[in-house]
Order: C-alpha cells, then structure tokens, then sequence
C-alpha cells in the first residue's frame, strides 16, 4: 500500500500549508470553487454498497486528504439494508445521508420518482467513458461504479482445469454442499445476477441451486471469503473482491464465465435533503474523478474512465462476453426475483 | 432574586419546620416517566397492529397477512423447534455443572463458576463467529482437524443447522438455568438426602428422587427463560440460519423493515411472540410460587455430598461446557484477530497485527461504534440503576399511590423481545415530532426501558432485607425522605447498586436487538456494526473488534469482582 502511504504524506503536507496554496495543483478552478463552497460544511456522509467497507473507508479518507476539513462519515452495507437505512431516515424525517452509492439503479429510480433528489450535472460526467454517460437523462443519478459479477474458486481446493467454465456448470452435482451464493433480498449485485439467470435459464436454475445446499451469504462479498476460507470451493461473487482477496495471500481465483460477467453499474445521486449539499457535490465530482479511480484500480475495480491504468488480472470487458441489465429489467424484475427467492430457498 | 433569598432563609430554619411533601410531585414524575418509556411505545404494538397501513383505520387485515404466508408461518414453526431443542440442549449443559457445584464434593467447582460466568459475558453474536470459525462444516478448525484424523469428507459437525444453531444459542444461555437452579440447590438441606440414605438410597438415587424433584420448578422456570431468550435472538440466527437457509421468526421480521417498510404487519407478527413470552412468564411465576416447602427457608445445613468416583464425571462435564463455551471460542478469536487469513494454519507468516491497526486506527466508523457502545452502556445503566431504585424504594415503601400499578407497569418490558421493543420504540419515537432516530437517546432510552426490569428487581430485593427502622430514625432527627434516601439508603446498599450498575452496563455494552432499526450511522453500537460487517464475513477484522469489546467488558466485570465479591454477576434476582 504505497499509494496510501503517498497519500498520507501528502495529506499531513498539505495540512501545513496555508488554505489558499492548498487547493491548487490537483484541483481544476470550477473544482476549486466548489471546494471552497464545500469546506465549511466540513463533513459528508455516504452510504455507499458496491465496495468492501475498507476500500470504502479509504476512499472516504482520500477524499479527505484531497479536500482537507471535510471528512466523510463511510456507512457501507448491502443494498437493501442501506435502501432500509434511508428510508427509514425519510420516514422519520431524519436527514442523515448527502451520496448514496447503490448497486440497485431501482432503488435511484425510486427515489428520483418520489421528488427526493437533488439534480446535479456534474462538471466531470463527460470525463467517464461513454458507456457509463447519461443512464440518467435528468441528471438526478450518475454511474459512478462497475463490478463484474464471475465465478470464483479457492484454488487450494480446485484445479483452474476443473472449475465451472460457465453458470450451469454450478449446478453440477460435484459442487453439492461446496457451493456459495449471495442472497438477492440483500445485495444488488445478486439481485441483478439472479435477475440475468433467471432471463437466461428460467427459474428451474434456482430450482436446481437450492438442491445443490449452497452457503447463502448475505453480501456478494461474504461469497467470496467463505470460498477463500475453504468453506465453500466455487461461487458466484464479485471478481473484484476475489482480486483483493488472491493479493491478501488467500487461495483464491475467479474467472469470466462463457455465458458472459454479469456487470453491475452502481449509480450515485444526492439527497433533496442532504444535510450538506455542497459537499454532496463535490463528493460527487470526487467520485468521477481520477484520483479514486486511480485508488480502486489499485484495488482491482474495473474503472469507470479510459485514463486510468488497470490492475494486472482485472479482466478487460472489452476481451469477454458481458452482460447486463437494463434499467427497466431492474426497476421491474430485482424484488420480484428476490420474492421467488426468498419462496424458494425458505429465507 | 428575592425569591432565592428566601428559599435560602427557610432552608436555614426549616429543618426543624415541617416540610413540603414531595411525595406527590415524585408520583407524577415517576408516572410521566413511565409513561416515556413504556406505556407510549408498548401500547403502539396494539395500535400499529390493528392499523390499516393505508387508511390507518381499524382492521384485521395485518394478521391475515401475517399469518396466512406459508413461509411466515414456517419461520415460527422453526423457531418453536429451535427453542425447544436449545432448552434440552442449556438444561444438559447447566444442570450437572450446578448440581456438582452447589451438592457435591467435585473438584473444580470455582473454575466451573468462571467458566459461567465467561459463558454470560461472551455477546451471542461472538459466540456465534467463534463457533462459525470452530465448526463451519469444510473450513472450521474442528472439521479440519477431524478430516485430518480420520480423512472423512463428512463434517464432524455442521454449526450451518438447525442443531448447530440451537448448540451455539444453548453455550451462551445456559448460565440462566445455572444461576435458577444453583439457587434452588443452594436451599435444599442435608437432611433430606440424609434421611434418604439412611433409608439405603445411594447419593446419585437420593439426588434423583429427593434433590431434582425439589429444584424442579427452578429448573423448569429457567427453561422457560431460556425458550424466550431463544425466540427473541436475532444475531445468531442472522448469522448461522441465513447461511444454513432456515428462516426464523426474528430473520422474518427484519424483512418487514425493508422498504417499503411494514411496521404494522411487523407489529401483528410480533403478537404471538409477545403472547407466547406472557404466557410462558406466568407460568414461570406460578412454577416458582407453588411452595415446596423444602425450598422456602435458608435453614438446614448444607453438607457437600461425598460422590466417589461420580466426581470425575462432573468434573469432566465441566471441563467440557467450559472448554465449548468459552475457551475453544475465544481461543479462536484471539488467533483470529491476529491472523491474516483466517482458514489459514497457525504460523509466522500467517500473523499480523493489521486488523488491530485498522479497527484502532485507520477505521474511523468502527472508532466511533467503540465510543457510542460505552456512552450508551454508561449512560443506560446509570438511569437504570437510579430509576429502578427510586421506583423500588417508592413502591416497596409504599410511598406513592398506586404502587402495584407501578410495580407492575417497570416489570412489564420484561414481556417483550428486545427486537419487537425495538420496533415499538421505533413506532414511538423514530419519527416526527421528536424525530430521535439517529441519536444516542433513541437507544439509551430502550435500554433503560429494556432493562428496568432486571434493575427494578435487584434493588427491590435490596430494599426489602432493609429495616426500615433505619429510615425512620433519620425523619425522627427532622430528616426529609430525600435525606434518608441519599444518606442512609444508598450507602447502606452502594454494593448491590454498583452490582445492578455492572450487570445493566455489561448486558448493555452487547445488546443487539434492541438497537435494530433504531441505529443508523451516528448512533451505531459494535454489535450493529458487528453485524454490518459479518454480512462481508470479514472474520479476521471481527475478531479484533470483538477481542477489543471482551477486553473491555472483562476489566469491568473483574472490577465488580474486586469490590464485590465474586458472586455479584449470577446471584438469581
């Protein structure tokens, strides 16, 4: 972690020099002006899903060495409970979250159709490759993640030669009781991968699934270290999380499956009421920006601009099938398949 | 000005005047706050479930939806099954170690007091991390260590089941049945058994026809308790049960709390649990009432019974609970706190001491869960020992109207799962007009609401084995009630107070359910974090936070011990 070490330095340097030197060499003037809007407000909060809570905590402490005296309040969780979290706030008229981060467009959309986001164009949305430009046309939301859902397999436990080559594969009876899979009435990358299975293999794939007696974490995340573990030896999981993992150290790998990596695209958007909504933009603009691009790369994220080098293994969506859904696939199908789930697996 | 003047001059010489008697302002301030704290949010667990979620008229509609879903009505059936199994389950762990400890000559039976005694500090939720780490079916260090041995690919032991489930619950609720019957144990005399030898009963057939049908109500009143610990747990199942694909009542009830929320058809399908917890507590009572002679007085003597050989067994049995319930699990999570990959074998390059820099120092969120745990345990447990023992010294004095009324209204939480208060306070108090949720307060006051009970209870006792002679003599020198109280009745029981103040703070310092739906970032405890966290299973990281919290709460516990004796944590009340 040389970069963080990099990054603290420059923060504790930056912290010595006078206010008006230190929001200039990385900050463009539009940036600078929204910093210095930005910097009484001193704090933001983010719920934030697609991301561990330690790269989410770094990411909150960049942020702050980037744009000293504001800090950010990091409240990672999967969707559905970071969704349940705000609207709890909503309903008691509390006024917690500035950014949420959510892996479930549905639950942006959602929001967006109850008048209670703030529309903000930022100043960086046409840096981001185009793939990811405009999933708004209101600018309420902008995407500010993405993360391939694969296979993922503890390398101790199975050669590269016999793991799953494609979804069905998981079925195979030889997996039986060494299969884990996430749970879609918590996260939004599983809600969105059960949504695409289902469209691919009918509902008889989770039919069968349950009959394979897989592990049921409740994050996409929890997949892969329990598979890391030895607990389990193949799952679906995030391909980012399992790079993380191998780096630690832990015997584990992941691979795109034949049938296509479900990519999931995480929207952020800013709260009508978010208690400090200058800050909220420049979070905002930060989360479209190089510098954590940069720091996620090196986490082994799939980057959301072209300028940005990717980490060694990072799996290049350009050289593998993909897929995806579409928003209204989302908006429409993740509780509704989340529901069958639930029906389905008894939880 | 004039006014404070004055005030001051009657000071000076009203201590031989008669007094103002504040007894009634004491009654409607007792009445205000019990209205707070438990009257409002209890009384919404009726409202809310028969609220049409729309139209907020009267309906039945919420229980007809509650309770016609297949998978609801499985979650409870499941849940009916796992308390029952983990009853048996704390009964076989409890009983023997208190018969050995409170009967007989066994060897060891201070070591087996500590082993309770860790079994009740260790938080559910890490009992549950350490057993995942233990017994998880491929990767758990017992599974491994027995594929090892005998190269079976079958797990020894699956903790992802409904057994495993019960087996982890049963480790950390057995104390209850310990405290119940080591004090049931502790009034049985001698003689009896005496009696039955001299009639050609061996011991073990004396205990079995004289001392366990005598201590049997006692038991069977703390399996009960341990029945409704179960069914309210959330934690544990939310760890285990999610993962093992059963679903029970509590793991049912949070998703009525996604959104869109459904507060009301929670509240309907909290109905039973609440019936369930009344009926149970009543019988319980009447159990503990039906007066066997035999138990009802102190006198007799206790002789410890020679046992022979029978020793060696309890003594095994004891070493067993303890080496289940505290030390495998701890072990474990101390390795585990300072490994880099948990699965991993012990060894130097499997060692770190990163997940202690992170939580200490580079993770700000879990800081602040560190501070919020000890502010609100602090907090909680002040106001509840000083509440529950003006109110018990009130009502067993007599000194307000409507004592019983009283009495029984500071008792009545105790009828109620922490996570279905949970839900009442947040019905209560979460939204307009005070707007708590996210605050500190919002907790604190369903804690002290949650525990007043077991505060209320302690200091009752205390203040009955007090004469009130005492008192009296203070108001015959001129002394008001406010003097007696702070002068002569707490001091004389400063040590059982501090001993109800530890217990609340400990029990406080680990209470998840109660804190469910009312946390949100600012006012987040380790056991919410906890279980935010584990939904990633970062066990590594856990660990140390755990480790952290246990370390904490033991220094406390062993400061009780210090002042107070050892006993002061398991005395019965």
């Amino acid at each position: 972690m040389k970069r963080r070490t990099f990054l603290m330095a420059s923060a504790a340097t930056a912290a010595l020099l006078p206010v008006g030197v230190r929001a200039a060499s990385h900050m463009s003037d539009e940036i600078a002006a929204l910093f210095e809007k930005a910097q009484p407000e001193g704090e933001v909060t983010w719920y934030v899903v697609p991301m561990d809570s330690e790269t989410a905590e770094r990411c909150g402490q960049l942020f702050t060495s980037l744009y000293p005296g504001i800090k950010v309040n990091v409240v990672r969780s999967t969707a559905t409970v970071a969704f349940q979290r705000l609207n709890q706030d909503l309903d008691t008229g509390v006024a917690n979250c500035d950014v949420l981060t959510t892996s479930n467009i549905a639950h942006a959309e959602d929001l967006k159709g109850r008048d209670l986001l703030t529309q903000y164009s930022p100043i960086r949305k046409e840096e981001v490759l185009p793939a990811f430009q405009g999933t708004d046309p209101d600018d309420m939301y902008h995407v500010t993640t993405a993360g391939p859902m694969g296979i993922v397999y503890n390398t101790n436990e199975v050669s590269e030669a016999d793991a799953p080559k494609n979804w069905p594969d998981l079925l195979d009876p030889k997996w039986k009781g060494k299969l884990a899979i996430g749970h879609p009435g918590f996260s939004g990358y599983v809600g969105i991968w059960a949504v695409k299975m289902r469209e691919l293999y009918g509902w008889e794939y989770f039919e069968k699934l349950v009959e394979q007696e897989p592990y049921v974490g409740r994050s996409s995340i929890d997949v892969v270290t329990t598979t890391a573990a030895g607990e389990t030896q193949v799952g679906a999981g995030p391909t980012t999380s399992a790079l993380i993992s191998a780096e630690k150290g832990n015997p584990m790998a992941m691979l795109a499956p034949t049938d296509g990596l479900v990519v999931i695209t995480s929207p952020s958007c800013i709260l009508k009421n978010a208690p400090h909504p200058e800050a909220a933009k420049l979070f905002m603009e930060f989360l479209m920006g190089t510098e954590i691009a940069e720091l996620t790369a090196e986490n082994f994220s799939t980057p959301i601009r072209g300028d940005v080098k990717v980490r060694d293994g990072v799996i290049p969506l350009s050289e593998v099938k993909v897929i995806t859904a579409t928003k209204d696939q989302i908006i429409t199908e993740v509780s509704e398949t989340a529901e069958m789930f639930r029906d389905t697996f008894g939880i | 000005m004039t006014d404070a003047v004055d005030t001051q001059k009657g000071a000076r010489v009203g201590w031989r005047a008669p007094r103002f008697d504040w007894t009634m302002a004491v009654f409607v301030l007792l009445a205000v706050l019990l209205v707070i704290l438990i009257v409002s949010p209890l009384s919404r667990l009726v409202i809310e479930s028969f609220t049409h979620p729309e139209t907020g008229g009267f309906t039945l509609q919420n229980f007809v939806d509650a309770f016609t879903r297949k998978r609801y009505m499985t979650a409870y059936w499941q849940t009916l099954q796992l308390a029952g199994v983990t009853v048996v389950m704390s009964v076989f762990m409890a009983l023997p170690m208190a018969f050995a400890v409170s009967r007989t000559d066994t060897p060891g039976r201070g070591l087996m007091y500590f082993a309770v005694l860790g079994a009740f500090i260790v938080p559910p939720f890490l009992g549950a991390i350490g057993w995942i780490l233990l017994a998880g079916p491929n990767a758990g260090w017992i599974n491994q260590i027995w594929e090892g041995l005998t190269g079976s690919e079958e797990p020894l032991f699956n903790i992802f089941s409904m057994w495993g489930l019960a087996f982890v619950i049963a480790l950390n609720v057995f104390p209850l049945i310990f405290i119940f019957a080591t004090s049931a144990f502790d009034l049985i005399s001698s003689e009896m058994e005496e009696a039955a030898a001299i009639h050609g009963a061996g011991p073990m057939r004396a205990t079995w026809l004289i001392t366990l049908p005598l201590a049997l109500p006692a038991i069977l009143g703390a399996s009960m308790l341990v029945f409704l610990e179960t069914i309210a747990l959330y934690g544990t199942p939310a760890l285990i049960a999610i993962p093992a694909r059963f679903n029970v009542a509590t793991t049912q009830l949070t998703t009525f709390f996604e959104y869109p929320a459904k507060i009301e058809l929670a509240m309907a399908f909290s109905v039973p649990m609440v019936l369930i917890t009344v009926v149970l507590l009543v019988a319980q009572r009447m159990m503990l009432r039906g007066g066997t002679v035999a138990v009802s007085g102190k006198g007799g003597a206790r002789e410890p019974m020679k046992i022979g050989r029978w020793k060696w067994l309890f003594l095994g049995h004891g070493i067993a609970v303890a080496l289940l319930a505290v030390v495998l699990p701890s072990f474990i999570l101390v390795t585990t706190s300072f490994s880099v990959a948990w699965a991993k074998p012990f060894g130097f390059d499997n060692m770190t001491l990163a997940n202690y820099r992170e939580i200490l120092f580079e993770q700000q969120t879990v800081r602040d869960a560190l501070w919020n745990t000890y502010t609100i345990s602090l907090s909680g447990a002040t106001i509840c020992t000083a509440l529950g023992f003006v109110i018990a010294y009130m009502v067993i004095r007599k000194l307000v109207p409507m004592a019983a009324v009283i009495a029984f209204l500071t008792v009545s939480p105790v009828a109620v799962p922490g996570i279905v208060l949970a839900i009442c306070f947040y019905a209560a108090y979460a939204g307009p007009p005070l707007s708590l949720y996210g605050s500190s307060m919002l907790i604190i006051i369903a804690f002290v609401t949650r525990f007043l009970p077991i505060a209320f209870v302690s200091c009752a006792s205390g203040v009955r084995s007090m004469n009130p002679e005492l008192e009296e003599a203070v108001r015959i020198h001129g002394g008001g009630r406010f003097r007696a109280l702070a002068e002569v009745v707490a001091p004389v029981l400063k040590k059982s107070l501090l001993g109800v103040w530890i217990l609340v703070f400990v029990i406080c310092s680990r209470e998840l359910s109660t804190a469910m739906f009312l946390s949100s970032y600012q006012n987040r405890v380790i056991s919410i974090l906890t279980l935010d966290l584990s939904e990633q299973g970062e066990y590594e990281m856990l660990a140390a936070m755990g480790v952290v919290l246990l370390v904490i709460t033991t220094a406390v516990v062993a400061v009780g011990i210090r002042f107070l004796g050892r006993d002061f944590m398991l005395r019965r009340n």
